[in-house]
């Protein structure tokens, strides 16, 4: 079983690094221009707004859900994951019938709007479902003590359930960004105009244009990691303040 | 009067409702709800907290209305059952969130002896200190009321003793007006004299200690009080100072003589509640008559070691009761299975209740 294990683990780890390791080494041949960088930049910057947009409609619908007893709140939580669950073509499909007017028009939305509501669409599942965990996580003990020791129920939130929550609401923060940033099929379809790094990188590629193709891929990548490395590291920290991991 | 509870109808669930027709504490008193688990004690704690709103009723803290106030403006402070302390913030951080100034809650940890644990996280302390620090910071809210949802619940057995010590002490100190709740009789006679009795959401009876224990109001009392019996019987002759009851334990009947001058016509159904103190045994010889009132033949089926004493079983047909002879005085007896005996019933620590039909 243990050997069975481990190589499945090999298996995996080489399948994983091996592309990353090929874009390493082509990134050498290749140069930044100053559109990829922009491009990555606009992305980022595109899917923060879409994280904090995501992240509070999630931790909002996440705390009411695992708060408040409603009927149907499994039916609520059941529909909300549809979206993690069906072909993201056909996401991106749905998307420009429902708010795009036509499929060849486009979405009358101004070009970043719709790059970051497609972003928010693809992301909000994980935002409630991660959020749900983290508030269900939190001993309503511990809120209800806040509230006779003489905080408010606003206070309470503040002081006691957020933090609490934090280390669930980060790594939804950590999976809401790295989905919103390298989103492909839905944006694709919905907002196919401002490229994006998924977008841009797939034009970029069947255009001709490889070796900057390559070279935005990996700058991608990089930052990609980075962020996840960020905020995995605060993660570590908060949870090493609520003695989740023993020094 | 400090406070004050006045006809309180709560409906958690449907089914189950909690009645409280009148009960007061004054400043600085102790009172002790008990019952068994889910008789409406924690519902009960929590309602006068105010996480339940009640269907009518008034709840008055130190002669102010908070029936209608929300949670943090009751001035009601609560030690849950399960421990309640920040897990993300210091002891300091939690003294701090009730105190609003770290200085001040240095104060308030220093006057309790915590300054060393004042940079602790609650889970690097003991279970012990952690309550501990968790009273503290309920009192430095300085509260009207404090109340006290199983005050032992998870505490180490060797700590009990001291943290009702530590408690005690705290709550003389401050004047705070305090609410226990326990189902364990014992616990609750160890925090007060003043003790309230649920039974399935009603306050069944209120009294001292020895009021309960004598004069239980209900066979439920006399159940969550334990330690006796209850058996149903029927007054069968009376005169002015005693009367004559047929009990039915299970199969045959047997008369106890109760000396009494209560109330209770013949022929009227009661329950005779029998405390563990009115029995007694005694070494049986041959052909002696019975001598005195309320005395059975019998033979002792079985003997256990108890921690209240020798647990002697007598099958006294019809009555099989158990006896609980204090080790001290079973030097003298030594009875043995199938050894005979007579079975006594103290006529006069008989207690009857009425029947409610």
């Amino acid at each position: 079983m243990r050997a069975v294990a481990t190589a499945a683990a090999t298996v995996a780890v080489v399948f994983v690094m091996l592309p990353l390791f090929v874009l390493g080494l082509s990134w050498t041949v290749g140069t930044v221009s100053g559109e990829t960088l922009g491009i990555v930049l606009r992305t980022a910057a595109a899917a923060l707004v879409a994280t904090a947009v995501s992240m509070g409609l999630g931790a909002t619908v996440g705390y009411r859900l695992s708060r408040h007893p409603m009927p149907g709140r499994n039916w609520v939580r059941l529909l909300l994951r549809i979206p993690d669950h069906i072909p993201q073509a056909a996401v991106g499909l749905a998307l420009v019938l429902a708010y795009g007017g036509t499929v060849h028009g486009g979405p009358p939305w101004p070009g970043e709007g719709a790059v970051i509501a497609a972003m928010v669409f693809v992301s909000l599942p994980v935002a409630v479902e991660e959020a749900r965990r983290g508030f269900d996580g939190v001993d309503t003990y511990v809120e209800r003590a806040s509230r006779t020791l003489g905080a408010g129920a606003i206070k309470t939130f503040w002081r006691v359930t957020l933090p609490l929550a934090a280390d669930s609401l980060l790594g939804g923060v950590a999976v809401v960004f790295g989905r919103s940033f390298g989103e492909f099929a839905v944006l694709a379809f919905f907002a196919p105009q401002p490229a994006t790094v998924g977008t841009a990188i797939y034009r970029w590629f069947f255009g001709g244009m490889a070796a900057e193709a390559t070279v935005l891929a990996v700058m991608a990548t990089a930052l990609s990691l980075l962020c996840w490395g960020m905020v995995s590291g605060i993660r570590l920290w908060v949870g090493r303040r609520l003695g989740r991991f023993r020094v | 009067m400090s406070l004050e509870i006045e006809h309180l109808t709560v409906e958690r669930e449907p089914g189950f409702c909690l009645r409280i027709p009148g009960w007061s504490l004054g400043r600085g008193d102790i009172g002790v709800l008990t019952g068994p688990a889910g008789s409406g004690k924690t519902l009960f704690l929590e309602t006068l907290a105010g996480f339940h709103r009640p269907l009518s009723g008034e709840i008055r803290v130190g002669g102010r209305s908070v029936a209608g106030l929300p949670v943090e403006q009751r001035n009601i402070s609560v030690l849950f059952e399960k421990e309640a302390l920040f897990p993300h913030m210091t002891v300091l951080g939690n003294m701090s969130f009730v105190v609003g100034h770290p200085r001040r809650a240095k104060r308030w940890l220093s006057l309790a002896g915590f300054q060393e644990f004042s940079s602790f996280f609650p889970r690097q302390l003991t279970a012990f200190d952690r309550r501990r620090v968790e009273l503290l910071r309920a009192l430095a809210r300085r509260p009207e009321v404090l109340l006290i949802d199983e005050p032992t619940a998870g505490m180490p057995e060797e700590h009990v003793e001291e943290w009702r010590e530590y408690v005690r002490q705290w709550l003389r100190q401050t004047g705070v007006t305090t609410v226990v709740a326990t189902s364990d009789m014992r616990e609750a006679i160890r925090w007060s004299d003043r003790i309230a009795v649920l039974w399935k959401g009603r306050l069944v009876q209120e009294g001292t200690v020895s009021e309960l224990l004598r004069r239980p109001s209900s066979p439920e009392v006399a159940a969550v009080t334990g330690g006796g019996f209850v058996i149903r019987g029927q007054v069968v002759k009376r005169s002015h100072a005693w009367i004559l009851v047929r009990v039915y334990p299970g199969e045959g009947s047997a008369d106890l003589t109760v000396w009494s001058r209560w109330l209770y016509r013949e022929w009227e159904d009661v329950w005779v509640y029998i405390p563990e103190a009115a029995l007694w045994v005694w070494p049986r010889g041959g052909g002696e008559a019975v001598a005195s009132p309320n005395r059975f033949a019998g033979s002792v089926t079985q003997v256990r070691m108890h921690p209240r004493g020798v647990a002697v079983e007598v099958d006294a047909f019809p009555l099989l009761m158990t006896i609980f002879v204090p080790y001290r005085d079973w030097e003298g007896m030594s009875y043995a299975q199938g050894d005979p005996v007579w079975l006594s019933i103290d006529p006069n620590a008989l207690h009857l209740m009425p029947v409610r039909q």
